[in-house]
């Protein structure tokens, strides 16, 4: 499958960027296009290929078992992406995500992930979902709100 | 271990790099990105890393075996909603056009037996109101008929579930949705509904792991992993 060699690589480095590990991230991937396999419909573009593999990673990492597994495997965050931003928004970690998605419905989990994993832009977020750039403001600071309250009782424990 | 490198204005996406690496990018966003690349230390070290990792192996793919003939074997076709990507309303037409009359759609079968759960699998069965499922080989509806909807699905398993009715007039959602369904076997969804009409109709259940189904990005078609079974019916003759 021609789709698979040019973008499995990179939808595999996305997904490791979410998970923390790149055999999860190998499984998830060569999972996607073992299905697409049966629908010769699909759309096989890498945007479309980078949403499916997002929303299968959320779905993994919803799972208690990995959940668990991911938890304690990204705890020092040693895995954790450089920071490329200049900003001084905090940066948010696999271990901050596996936590956050269960604070937060399918829609901003996707929004999470594209922000802070990818590092989009929200003119990009906007394009690749097919929504406003103002829904998207909304969402983040949603997020943003959630971050805050997940790391709120770590603030004030002992180091 | 050593800082990581700050971007010296709005990185590049990692989606973006991976396009400008696969050259895929029109000429006027390549060129901002090449622009930013020369100047910016952590998005090209980004790139590099792309560029080093472009030669790792990949786990090998098999093709899955041949899906039986329609009606050899007693399950629900497992669609996705990638299908619908377009917009409703392209949506609405085109599954009017493919619920036709045999078209090179994929039709959705009905369990008329007693499915069982199997390996992590969900399949769904449409009852009609006198107890009697629908059958594959005589998925019709006579005007008004009303149906019920149950679910077989692995105990281990909690998810909202959602039935979605399609038709060329656009999505609807005939019953409320279940928050936290108790799986088994031929668990029924509360209520019933009608479908009404003389062209056909796709009854799809949809479910979430994480609670109710996201009805809006249901009738968006928003392409993800979302599972959700479908089954055709034709207007009785």
């Amino acid at each position: 499958m021609e789709a698979y060699r040019r973008y499995g690589p990179a939808l595999i480095r996305k997904a490791s960027r979410m998970l923390g590990n790149p055999e999860d991230a190998r499984d998830i991937v060569q999972a996607l296009f073992t299905d697409l396999f049966q629908d010769e419909h699909a759309i096989l573009d890498l945007p479309y290929l980078y949403r499916a593999v997002t929303n299968r990673c959320l779905t993994f990492m919803r799972d208690e078992k990995n959940r668990a597994r991911l938890l304690a495997e990204n705890a020092e965050d040693a895995l954790a992406p450089p920071a490329r931003t200049l900003s001084d928004e905090r940066a948010v970690s696999t271990d901050l995500v596996v936590k956050l998605v269960r604070e937060l419905d399918d829609g901003h989990c996707e929004v999470l992930a594209y922000r802070f994993l990818d590092d989009m832009t929200q003119d990009e977020i906007a394009e690749l979902l097919g929504l406003s750039r103002k829904t998207i403001g909304k969402r983040l600071d949603r997020i943003r709100e959630a971050v805050a309250a997940l790391m709120a009782p770590a603030a004030g424990a002992p180091s | 271990m050593t800082a990581p490198l700050r971007c010296t204005s709005e990185p590049v996406s990692w989606l973006r790099l991976e396009r400008y690496h696969l050259g895929e990018l029109d000429g006027e966003l390549r060129g901002v990105i090449a622009a930013h690349l020369a100047v910016c230390p952590a998005c090209a070290a980004c790139l590099r890393r792309i560029e080093e990792d472009d030669g790792a192996a990949l786990p090998p793919l098999t093709r899955p075996a041949a899906s039986p003939s329609p009606g050899s074997q007693a399950r629900v076709v497992k669609l996705r909603l990638a299908r619908f990507a377009p917009a409703v309303g392209a949506l609405a037409v085109a599954a009017a056009a493919m619920l036709g009359i045999g078209r090179s759609w994929r039709r959705g079968s009905v369990d008329p037996g007693a499915p069982g759960i199997k390996g992590g699998d969900v399949s769904v069965s449409l009852v009609r109101e006198d107890g009697i499922p629908v059958s594959d080989g005589a998925a019709v509806f006579r005007d008004g008929e009303r149906f019920k909807v149950t679910v077989t699905c692995p105990p281990s398993m909690h998810a909202g579930f959602d039935v979605v009715v399609f038709d060329s007039g656009g999505a609807s959602f005939p019953l409320a949705p279940t928050t936290s369904l108790a799986c088994g076997n031929k668990v029924g969804l509360g209520g019933a509904f009608r479908l009404t009409g003389a062209e056909p109709e796709r009854v799809c259940v949809v479910w979430d792991e994480s609670g109710a189904p996201d009805r809006a990005r249901v009738q968006r078609g928003e392409p993800e992993d979302r599972a959700m079974r479908c089954v055709d019916l034709r207007p009785a003759p």
